[in-house]
């Protein structure tokens, strides 16, 4: 068996015009859960629109597979509701809701044929078998697994375990697949593979997914939209751009990447901007569509965020922040270069540094002295 | 000159491992079972052994109208009993599976104390609930079922029936509570997911996935009621032969050790087949050969 390219649907579906995301599928409501004492969600409200990607991002622990559980029908909250285009599910029964699930170890049935797994769901519906055979090969061509009817899952590989138990889920034509950690186990390279195969697929079949993943990295690539889930508690959800360029706390600055955040106290305000001061000096912060920031009294202890792609070395007088230090690192990642600079401040702290690296290098070394820059629009103030 | 040294050390001491591992096994198990297997090719000559080979016993087993028949008549008695044991385990271990932390390791205890029990305190107790003056003939009588107590329940092969059920009950459970055990609950959650309700999923999932560990079980049971003789001694009375009681005449009562042993290996040849055909009923459990 050669290798399976498993990016073979993509073309097919780039004419397709972007779906309408606007309607509602599934609604959490007030959904609290506990086990036993411990209380594990709190208060979750989430909309789910129709026909979008929407991955809930969290710590190990922070309840995201209860989150899947609760709506796959496997578990009862303590309180609220789970609408689905309206109507209150939670009583009904796994067996009988409008979802499926592709389960965090795949869950295979190891005494069927793959053919057989597929196949399950329609037997249990009692579809008839001249129906069935058609639907089992078009949802095993579909996840690149055509010619693998007989083979049973311990034969498999775990990423064609996978995509064995996706189309398990995808053959019943579901109107929201529940998707949990499924590129957990996979190598690296594969789980990129997949990103790029289940995002085109949700796109082709248009069907609403619910990913589950602790890889900001995957829930960027992959989103419509992500939900970040913090013990649970949501922290945030909005678009990749959003969560990636306006963290609205500490944590979702935190969890996406490499922020650096500077501490400091609120200064005074001018046009759509607010100064703040820190160990390293006086900085501008753009305050746009953040009402509360502008209002926030002085002296408030805030954090800035900035991503270290903002910041240019050497910079021109259009950069509103400047700073001068030495540099106490030079770290070459490939693409990218990671510099450490220490700000002259006594008591500032380190600020991280991308650049693009060139095959010349960027003739920086440590020790060397700097002065870096951003944009008042580059970075962000947080309160919490 | 050292390494030669060396690699002499290395071999005694593999020799003297493999020697120590296998003694054991070989003395207590293969040297007696041989010298059944030996002493079923003699005779006996006016109660005396006569140490001549001779297949006289195979052909007395094989000709006789009395061997063939119990032998198979036990068999049968014991294949029921493997079945019986086999479809009473079901439910209680489906209910114990069901059970959850304290409540199912409590009701576990409950169900496989008797093997902790002596064999004989087992037989009294059931001949306390089968005999004249038992529970049973009591509340048939106090039913109205019947007049006066019934003989019917002790001292034939029913009796015989019944007890190796209920002793051996716990043989045929625990393979099958063991197998059941192993199932992962993300399986039963798979099967509801797709649509399946709660008797599609025992059919297509757990009956599937858990019937190997109780055909070992209840092939166990078969085994030990094939073999046993002091159960139907003890409730079978005169009617209750079975083939194990007369290997035991044989080397007991007649003192025909030569048939006696004939007669063992024939019941230990019938126990090697069913242990093998259920070992192999166990590997195909669970996807390809
Ligand atoms: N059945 C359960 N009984 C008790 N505690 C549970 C149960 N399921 C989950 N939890 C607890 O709920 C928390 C969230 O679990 P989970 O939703 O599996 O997190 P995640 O999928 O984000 O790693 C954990 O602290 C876990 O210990
Ligand atoms: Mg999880």
């Amino acid at each position: 068996m050669g290798a399976i390219d498993i990016t073979a649907p993509a073309a097919a579906n780039q004419r397709q015009a972007p779906l309408s995301m606007s309607r509602p599928l599934l609604v959490l409501e007030g959904i609290e859960k506990g086990f036993g004492g411990a209380q594990v969600l709190h208060g979750i409200d989430l909309t789910i629109n129709d026909g979008e990607f929407l991955t809930v991002l969290g710590a190990s622990g922070s309840g995201k597979t209860t989150v899947l559980r609760l709506i796959g029908g496997f578990t009862e909250p303590s309180a609220g509701r789970i609408l689905f285009e309206g109507a209150d599910i939670v009583s009904v029964p796994a067996y009988r809701r409008p979802v499926n699930t592709v389960f965090q170890d795949y869950a295979l049935f190891p005494h069927l044929t793959v053919a057989g797994n597929v196949a399950y769901g329609l037997e249990a519906r009692g579809t008839a078998r001249d129906v069935l055979r058609p639907k089992v090969a078009e949802a095993l061509e579909r996840v690149a697994l055509k010619g693998f009817d007989a083979r049973y899952p311990s034969q498999l590989s775990g990423g064609q375990r996978q995509r064995v138990a996706l189309a398990r889920a995808l053959v019943l034509e579901p109107r929201l697949i529940l998707l949990d950690e499924p590129l957990g186990a996979l190598d690296a390279a594969l789980r990129r593979q997949m990103q790029v195969f289940l995002k085109q697929l949700q796109r082709e079949i248009r069907t609403t997914f619910l990913l589950v993943t602790h890889d900001q990295e995957e829930a960027i690539v992959m989103s419509d939209r992500i939900c970040v889930l913090d013990a649970g508690r949501i922290a945030q959800i909005g678009t990749p751009h959003e969560l990636y360029y306006r963290p609205a706390s500490e944590y979702i600055a935190r969890f996406f990447g490499d922020n650096n955040l500077i501490e400091g106290r609120l200064g005074p305000s001018a046009a759509a901007v607010r100064f703040v001061e820190t160990a390293a000096g006086r900085l501008m912060v753009s305050t746009k569509d953040q009402s509360d920031v502008a209002e926030a009294p002085t002296g408030t202890p805030v954090k800035i965020a900035l991503r270290p792609e903002a910041i240019q070395v050497a910079p021109g007088s259009e950069f509103e922040n400047h700073l001068s230090g030495t540099i106490r690192d030079v770290t070459f990642a490939g693409a990218i270069s990671q510099i450490v600079i220490q700000p002259s401040g006594e008591t500032a702290r380190p600020l991280t540094i991308k650049l693009a690296s060139r095959a010349a290098g960027l003739g920086l070394s440590r020790g060397q002295p700097i002065s870096a820059g951003w944009r008042s629009a580059d970075c962000r103030i947080l309160l919490r | 000159m050292q390494t030669v040294k060396h690699r002499w050390k290395d071999r005694l001491q593999r020799v003297l491992i493999t020697t120590l591992v296998w003694t054991p096994p070989i003395g207590l198990i293969v040297l007696p079972l041989a010298g059944f297997l030996a002493y079923s090719f003699f005779a006996l000559d006016n109660g005396e052994i006569v140490h001549r080979f001779t297949f006289g016993n195979y052909i007395r087993f094989f000709s006789d109208a009395v061997f063939v028949p119990q032998f198979l008549r036990t068999c049968l008695l014991a294949a029921g009993v493997g079945v019986i044991t086999l479809l009473a385990a079901y439910p209680v271990a489906l209910l114990l599976w069901s059970l959850e932390g304290r409540a199912k390791h409590l009701m576990l205890v409950l169900f496989v104390i008797p093997l902790l029990m002596s064999y004989i305190l087992k037989i009294f107790s059931i001949r306390a609930i089968l005999g004249g003056r038992g529970y049973l003939n009591t509340l048939l009588m106090a039913a109205g079922v019947i007049t006066e107590p019934t003989p019917f329940l002790l001292f034939n092969l029913t009796a015989v029936f019944l007890t190796l059920s209920i002793i051996l009950f716990p043989f045929t459970l625990l393979p099958l509570f063991v197998t059941l055990e192993r199932i992962p609950k993300a399986l039963i959650q798979a099967s509801s997911d797709l649509g399946g309700a709660g008797w599609l999923t025992f059919r297509r999932v757990v009956l599937p996935l858990s019937w190997p560990g109780g055909v070992i079980g209840a092939s166990f049971t078969f085994v030990l009621a094939l073999g046993d003789f002091v159960t139907p001694q003890m409730v079978g009375g005169p009617t209750g032969l079975t083939f194990g009681r007369i290997v035991y005449s044989q080397f007991g009562l007649a003192y025909n050790w030569p048939f006696g042993s004939a007669l063992a290996v024939i019941l230990m040849a019938a126990v090697l087949a069913v242990l093998a055909l259920a070992a192999r009923i166990g590997r195909s459990q669970g996807g390809p050969p």
